[in-house]
């Protein structure tokens, strides 16, 4: 018993050291080089010139004022869409709203390059609408879609998810007693809808709000796809800068961006911290959805959910019908003639159309099984212990959800472009493992939310009845921990998985030959004028889309439950 | 007594540099059920803990069947545990809980089946074996709690609180099976709960706990008939306090002090002179009716088998209270 006890705690050092080794070299040393290399030039601050240099270039200053006005105009429309439509799926009583449903999750599965994709499908130069519009007002040029608008509509039906997500599950926490309650003293449906129901959803509202802002901010893949030669935003820029062999401009502007995220995220916790308005009841009635009595305000409203979910569809109904469709038909007819399974053939079979799939998926998992390794080792001890030492490992697992992705990846390009003590004299950039590293960094934060929850929800009294047992720590974590937390770790290596199948930031910085990923392949078939490229990215678009789809729908079974009935009166 | 099983001499359990539980000692004989009675806050969960190797002792010594085991490991102390929750794993079935102890003691398949069968079958939840703990009720996970701690042979059960999540009527019937349990296989019972009529009804000594302090060791009649201070006096039943004036009114006791009086032993117009009163409350309770009565500014509480009270007694009605004679318990003011 005893030498099993000094062996488990040797295998505890040992993984603590590996912890500590893997956060200070992947993500502390790439932080500290990169604010080294905006600062300073052989040891003397030089944060002056760089200021210059960026104030002189027309195009960072552009793209600073694309990304300002494109933030702002995005929360507002954005905003506008979520709210409507969580009033469609929580608050008003609309016909079929089982499909609603599916149509307004529909960003959850469609998201980054394989949406901006998508739009473009639709409708870019020889997108179906454009073809469509085109029959109408012949004098339409094709690349009407593409610009700043393009990017604004795209972002206005790709970022509402949050809203689907958050504000829907704020919504069904108002206790539908203090409706009637309001209802009962003669308040009319707007009047509570402000006074009664607003205010308890607010914070959400909030952080909602922040969040939009925050992934506006640090939007890549979709000014990319969908902005043109003309729009560029400040992901791109810094890429562009960091292509120019100006690092230093790349990461005082990385750095930037930071900062503002960080700013972004102290308001937000603020918000958290200020917590919500939560009623005294025990027993919280569920909402019951409610009829529009007006028959023309019923029917203007039908009208305008109906709107939204067409669009919503529009896109993925496209991709899915012409990944189906032999490869001429794209671009030239506005639905298949005919359908065929050759595309998913040559994806599926193997050979140079199947690799970067391949690729995507190796990293993707590596990814997930560096992260949980890492987070299912930390988070127990960070919610037994409160010490200086969890504290540190607390911040440095959040670290990367303040820092945006462009600035990690500026970083590791810093610190890994060299020979570097920390990985044995090795260059990782140009590596294959770079990528991935990169990917699980990102993914800690998440990975650490998702399994924190979970480890805290567990009776401390399993432990001690497996330790009254006999059972020894490693034994216990493996037959009484690890299966309760077995579904959530899934879940969250699921949601990691899905989300680095279609990484773009971190791709575009960090990808070379020998881990060439999905999202680099879908956005050079976007640029090429190949039909069989096309049909290609339609098929990575459908399989990254099907994969989203299940991760989502075992995301949604464990958190929000069975939805509400309607109120017939 | 003969050697105890569990032994505890002198325990001081502190929270940094609060002590909570002082100087507690306390010897267990083998198949003995002794209870630890006390308010919320009192430390008998903590003396429990302490017990199973989940908490640390500040100082004294707990001895297991003559073996120190104040600073061993939770892991190595063999006491079964049966929590309040009963902490069944929910991953694993009813026979998997049952069979954790033996697998970490890597029993061979056979002999583990074997066993688990046998206890569930003396524990009567041989067809649930199967069920995942929820898919059985608060009573079936009771036994398989119970099952759970005592498979590996443990001398000492720990019980801590076990009976306060079911309802009424179940806890009484668990109350009897457990004393089934206990009489099968005869293992020792330290049972910690705030419920007196838990404690009274099944411990052969009740230890009666206040802010970490022993108050009183003994039996359920002896703490009821005979406590030593006026907290085991208000806590185990019901007690009138009485100031002097009305205690000598109605006891003729003229002494230190406040006299305590059980209210079945406050009598209402019993034929003989009384101090007049007048009833401001009554519940009926079927078998028991309680009768509350304003004298002067104290109030007095009377309660009497539903035969004995007279059916036209109502509130506002002027009665007369009186005492049985000698059936009063006298202990000197302290501080609350």
């Amino acid at each position: 018993m005893r030498g099993t006890f000094r062996l488990e705690q040797m295998a505890f050092l040992t993984a603590l050291g590996l912890l500590a080794w893997f956060l200070v070299t992947f993500l502390i040393m790439p932080l500290i080089t990169t604010f080294y290399t905006a600062f300073f030039d052989s040891g003397s601050l030089r944060i002056g010139e760089i200021t210059e240099d960026l104030s002189r270039s027309r195009r960072v200053k552009q793209a600073l004022l694309n990304t300002a006005w494109m933030t702002i105009a995005t929360t507002f429309t954005v905003g506008l869409v979520g709210i409507f439509q969580v009033a469609a799926l929580e608050y008003f009583h609309v016909r079929g709203r089982s499909f609603l449903k599916v149509a307004f999750a529909v960003p959850l599965v469609f998201g980054s390059v394989v949406a901006a994709t998508g739009y473009k499908f639709t409708y870019g130069p020889s997108g179906i609408v454009t073809q469509i519009l085109q029959g109408i007002v012949p004098d339409l040029p094709s690349d009407w879609f593409i610009g700043g608008h393009g990017v604004l509509y795209s972002q206005t039906f790709l970022l509402t998810s949050f809203y689907y997500l958050f504000l829907r599950a704020a919504m069904r926490r108002v206790d539908y007693s203090t409706v009637e309650a309001a209802r009962s003293m003669g308040a009319s449906e707007i009047h509570i809808l402000r006074r009664v129901v607003l205010p308890v959803i607010m914070p959400t509202l909030f952080a909602v709000m922040l969040l939009t802002i925050y992934t506006s901010t640090v939007s890549f893949a979709v000014p990319e796809i969908i902005g043109g030669r003309d729009f560029t935003m400040i992901s791109q820029i810094i890429l562009v800068l960091n292509a120019l062999n100006r690092p230093d401009m790349a990461a005082f502007l990385a750095l930037f961006l930071g900062f503002f995220i960080l700013s972004i995220i102290v308001l937000m916790q603020w918000i958290e911290a200020r917590g919500s308005y939560i009623g005294g009841a025990k027993t919280p009635v569920p909402i019951e959805l409610k009829r529009i009595k007006n028959p023309a305000a019923n029917v203007a409203f039908h009208g305008v959910t109906y709107l939204l979910a067409f669009i919503y569809v529009l896109p993925v109904a496209l991709v899915v019908a012409f990944s189906f469709a032999p490869a001429a038909s794209i671009g030239t007819e506005v639905f298949p003639s005919s359908f065929t399974l050759s595309n998913y053939i040559r994806v599926l079979s193997g050979g140079a159309a199947f690799e970067p799939f391949f690729n995507s998926m190796r990293m993707g998992l590596l990814a997930v099984l560096l992260g949980l390794s890492a987070t299912l080792f930390a988070v127990p001890i960070m919610v037994k212990h409160k010490n200086w030492m969890t504290r540190a490992l607390d911040i440095g697992f959040f670290l990367p959800w303040v820092v945006p992705s462009v600035l990690l990846a500026i970083g590791l390009i810093l610190t890994f472009d060299t020979p570097n003590l920390m990985v044995g004299r090795a260059v990782l950039l140009g590596s294959f493992i770079i990528l991935p590293i990169g990917y699980a960094i990102n993914a800690l934060p998440l990975m650490v939310r998702f399994l924190r929850a979970a480890f805290m929800g567990i009776d401390p009294s399993y432990d001690e009845a497996a330790r009254s047992m006999g059972a020894g720590g490693l034994y216990r974590f493996r037959r009484v921990t690890m299966p309760l937390v077995a579904p959530t770790a899934l879940l969250a290596g699921g949601y990691t998985f899905n989300e680095m199948l279609t990484e773009y930031p971190l791709s575009a910085f960090l990808y070379n030959v020998n881990n060439r990923p999905l999202s680099i392949a879908i956005l050079d078939s976007d640029k090429s004028t190949d039909p069989e490229q096309a049909a290609i990215t339609l098929v990575y678009a459908v399989l990254v889309m099907a994969f989203s789809l299940v991760v989502v729908l075992s995301a949604e079974r464990l958190s929000l439950g069975k939805g509400p009935k309607t109120n017939n009166v | 007594m003969q050697d105890p099983v569990l032994s505890i001499k002198n325990l001081d359990i502190a929270y940094g540099a609060v002590t909570v539980v002082h100087d507690f000692s306390l010897d267990v004989a083998a198949g003995e059920f002794v209870s630890l009675l006390g308010p919320s806050g009192c430390g008998k969960t903590t003396i429990l803990r302490t017990i199973a190797g989940f908490i640390g002792a500040a100082s004294g010594s707990i001895t297991l069947e003559g073996q120190d085991i104040t600073r061993k490991p939770a892991e190595q102390r063999d006491v079964g545990i049966v929590f309040q929750n009963y902490a069944l794993f929910p991953t694993m079935s009813a026979f998997e809980n049952i069979a954790f102890g033996l697998r970490v003691a890597k029993r061979p398949m056979a002999e583990i089946t074997q066993r688990v069968t046998d206890i569930a079958r003396a524990s009567g939840i041989e067809e649930q074996l199967h069920k995942r703990p929820s898919d059985m009720s608060g009573g079936q996970q009771q036994r398989v709690a119970i099952a759970r701690a005592l498979i590996t042979g443990a001398k000492v059960l720990l019980f801590d609180e076990p009976l306060s999540n079911l309802d009424s009527k179940v806890r009484v019937a668990m109350r009897r099976e457990i004393k089934r349990l206990q009489a099968e296989f005869g293992f020792t019972a330290f049972f910690v709960t705030h419920d007196q009529d838990e404690a009274l009804s099944m411990s052969d000594r009740v230890i009666v706990l206040k802010d970490g302090h022993t108050q009183q060791i003994g039996t359920g009649r002896v703490l009821y008939e005979q406590p030593q201070n006026a907290f085991v006096c208000k806590f185990i039943g019901d007690a009138n306090a009485l100031t002097a004036g009305l205690a000598k009114a109605l006891t003729g006791q003229v002494r230190d002090g406040t006299v305590f009086v059980r209210p079945e032993n406050t009598l209402m117009n019993a034929g003989h002179a009384g101090v007049p009163a007048c009833v401001t409350h009554i519940e009926y309770l079927g078998a028991q009716v309680r009768v509350e009565c304003q004298v002067g500014a104290e109030t007095v509480l009377a309660t009497m088998y539903g035969f004995e009270c007279p059916p036209d007694l109502s509130v506002g009605q002027d009665v007369s209270l009186s005492v049985r004679p000698g059936a009063w318990h006298i202990f000197p003011d302290t501080p609350s």
